[in-house]
């Protein structure tokens, strides 16, 4: 005889739970806290100024706090979807949104600790959800589960300032508390952030970090109006828009590179590799990134109203380097790179120059000024003009003559070394006796 | 006979409207012809030699080419390539990583309806296969040359034809940088290659000269009115390489034989029908040369 019958394969939170916060760094799950809190600010103010929204983020050995007034979480949004894990995909998507995956928050939250408190008010509704984990974890709710919500209808609509959410993390797992112990955790987060959130920062939104401010855009362009500029190309790819914008900036190894956004999220930083084009070896038009490049900047955005369709990875802090929009992308990125690598070796070709006043690049990038790409004027390809002259090309004088006719002649000039008495006797005869010989 | 060719290049737009870039030297032969042909007024000489610039300047035939001094690799990037254009890269050295570059900056970039034509030596000697030929030892030395973009269909045994092979390895690179241009585009940008021609000839040494069209979907119409694949030596990618080897004929030979032609049966006592239908493919394209005392 045979039944039908079924095997339970729910699985129990705790389960659940550890499966979610495996994988996740601390650090990137503070990132996904922030992340979603610009996504409020994009709802607010689209792409336009984002001057008095703020964002305040505590982390200490006891608690950890996020803070902001951009705007709330809706109440129905709340009930229904911001709590579930995953993406319900009957949900439109926010435009532009930066919390593709539908796991940030939940997988953040129950990663730190024990005592789980968010309070979030909008315009018209204000609620609270209270979760100490190990007791929802023990109840046993078979079929769905639930986390207990107070709402709230308001009377009249609260200051822009209240309008925010705010999660509090307390009772902290042990190794969390370790990490937040740390005297490199806070400055470690607020580096992460800010690059992460340069470009909203650049925008106006302020960021804090226990209290300090996160600083804005490190990458910065030269130009010089109609003698140095920096390039810009604009594309359409397959729904995503591209920008993108090359040039020079100041020395520095490091930052050397390209940086590469999606929806205003910096993925990568100063990559000097062949992700972004540079070559693998010195044969090739685009060699292998070298200091003699230590001035190069590109910055490439993508941006679209559905993030399903940039090019970056599943957790959203790399490129999808298979993706259709970043392979046509990076023929746009090594073509313009070409221009400013084409500069860069006549720099360093202009130091065999020994007359610093006939350095005409480097005098050009000495009296640039510089900008971030938003505000930089930009030209379709990178420009510079001081390349119409061409530095002159070197040879050594080298001569053996009698050691006493040598000393006579020094002391017939006055001078103290050969070097010197040469140099004398050369240039006296070019300018007296040289004419217009060419 | 590349005259006739890119002649037909009328099918898209007057070809005066053309841009021209090529390796001039201090000859500028190719400018003459396309500039006396086509009245193509917008040229550019890519010139390497940058200490004998004013003998170059001075060799200039006619006052609208422009000589950008610099080796391609650096020169290309500065042109504007917003225009379609006919590209003659005339390499006199063998090929390396770097001239893969130029193929694939200018498959990058150029805009339908553009050509590309590549001339490049291809003295066994570049790569040798040593003795007994090794032909694994020749396939590595390509590889080292162009940094390892090599086909994988390429075998050793390939590359008994080293032209062939050469060919193979730069139509690779033009291809695989399209298909990256191409990646992110609608159906109606997508760019296409097709090769046009397909030369082998010795000019002291064994040289190779092939190239093709860059077509988006509207211009692949238009490529069907300009009727390339008529003309005799018309290569496209997959039929063998045209040999232009002149067979050697007296004055008096070719003057009958021109008398028969065109047409299918010609003949001249005592010359092969080899060398005949050599002749016969190309007696329009041969230059007589005379000796003249100036």
């Amino acid at each position: 005889m045979t039944t039908q019958d079924q095997a339970r394969a729910s699985p129990t939170k705790a389960f659940f739970v550890q499966m979610l916060v495996k994988d996740v760094s601390l650090e990137s799950a503070i990132l996904d806290l922030v992340d979603n809190c610009i996504d409020g600010a994009t709802q607010l103010r689209g792409d336009g100024s984002y001057a008095g929204l703020w964002v305040k983020v505590t982390v200490n050995r006891d608690e950890f706090v996020i803070d902001d007034n951009c705007g709330g979480i809706d109440v129905d949004l709340a009930k229904n979807y911001a709590f579930r894990f995953g993406r319900d995909p009957a949900l439109t998507p926010v435009p532009k949104s930066l919390g593709v995956f539908g796991v940030g928050m939940k997988r953040a939250i129950f990663k730190m600790g024990r005592d789980i408190y968010i309070r979030s008010t909008t315009r018209t509704h204000s609620f609270e959800v209270s979760i100490n984990v190990p007791q929802w974890q023990a109840r046993d709710e078979p079929g769905e589960w639930y986390f207990p919500m107070h709402v709230e209808e308001l009377s009249h609509e609260p200051p822009q300032d209240e309008q925010g959410t705010l999660i509090k993390i307390s009772n902290l797992y042990d190794t969390v508390k370790k990490e937040f112990e740390s005297e490199y955790f806070a400055g470690s987060i607020t580096r992460a952030i800010g690059t992460r959130q340069q470009t909203y920062i650049d925008r106006g939104i302020a960021i804090q970090v226990n209290g300090a401010s996160v600083p804005g855009t490190l990458v910065k362009f030269a130009y010089l109006p109609n003698e140095l500029v920096p390039a810009f190309e604009e594309r359409s790819l397959d729904g995503v828009a591209m920008n993108l914008y090359t040039g020079v900036g100041e020395v520095n190894r490091i930052q050397a590179g390209w940086y590469v956004y999606c929806n205003g999220r910096m993925i990568v930083e100063h990559d000097q590799t062949e992700l972004t084009g540079w070559g693998e070896s010195v044969e090739t038009a685009i060699p292998k990134y070298h200091h003699q490049f230590a001035r190069f900047r590109g910055c490439v955005y993508f941006d679209s109203e559905d993030s399903d369709k940039l090019p970056w990875n599943t957790t959203k802090d790399g490129v999808d380097v298979t993706s259709d929009v970043y392979r046509t992308a990076k023929t746009r990125m090594v073509t313009h790179m070409r221009t400013v690598i084409d500069f860069l070796n006549k720099v360093d070709r202009e130091y065999d120059e020994p007359d610093e006043s006939k350095r005409v690049l480097k005098n050009l990038l000495e009296r640039a000024s510089y900008a971030s790409p938003l505000s930089v004027p930009t030209a379709p390809k990178f420009t510079y003009t001081a390349a119409l002259e061409r530095p002159l090309e070197y040879t050594r004088v080298y001569i053996w003559r009698p050691k006493t006719a040598v000393e006579r002649l020094r002391k017939c000039l006055g001078v103290k070394s050969n070097k010197e008495a040469l140099e004398k006797v050369f240039d006296w005869y070019l300018e007296n006796e040289c004419g217009d010989v060419e | 006979m590349l005259g006739e060719m890119l002649g037909r290049l009328r099918a898209f737009r007057p070809v005066e409207d053309y841009l021209y870039v090529g390796l001039g030297s201090t000859f500028f032969s190719d400018f003459v012809l396309f500039h006396k042909t086509f009245g193509i007024r917008e040229m550019i000489s890519i010139e390497k030699e940058t200490t004998r610039r004013k003998r170059i300047e001075f060799n200039k035939p006619f006052a609208c080419i422009r000589v950008e001094f610099g080796e391609t690799t650096d020169v290309l990037p500065r042109l504007d390539w917003n225009r379609a254009a006919i590209v003659w890269l005339d390499y006199d050295d063998k090929i390396d990583a770097r001239k893969l570059d130029d193929l694939v900056y200018l498959s990058h970039n150029l805009v339908s309806s553009s050509v590309v034509i590549v001339t490049l030596p291809t003295r066994p000697g570049d790569f040798p296969a040593g003795r007994p030929p090794d032909l694994e030892r020749r396939l590595h030395l390509i590889r080292e040359a162009v940094d390892g973009r090599v086909p994988d269909s390429l075998r050793p045994r390939d590359t008994r034809d080293l032209p062939e092979s050469l060919r193979r390895v730069v139509d690779t690179a033009i291809r695989e940088a399209l298909a990256m241009r191409n990646a992110a585009q609608p159906d109606s940008e997508k760019m296409e290659y097709r090769q046009i021609i397909n030369f082998r000839y010795r000019d002291g040494t064994p040289m190779l000269t092939f190239g093709g069209i860059f077509l988006n979907l509207a211009d692949t119409h238009r490529f069907k009115l300009a009727r390339l694949s008529e003309l005799p030596f018309y290569q496209s990618q997959g039929r063998p390489y045209c040999r232009l080897q002149p067979p050697k004929l007296t004055f008096k030979e070719r003057r009958h034989l021109d008398e028969q032609l065109p047409g299918i049966s010609a003949t001249c006592p005592d010359v092969p029908e080899e060398d005949v239908r050599e002749y016969a493919l190309l007696y329009r394209y041969f230059p007589w040369f005379v000796e003249a005392e100036i």
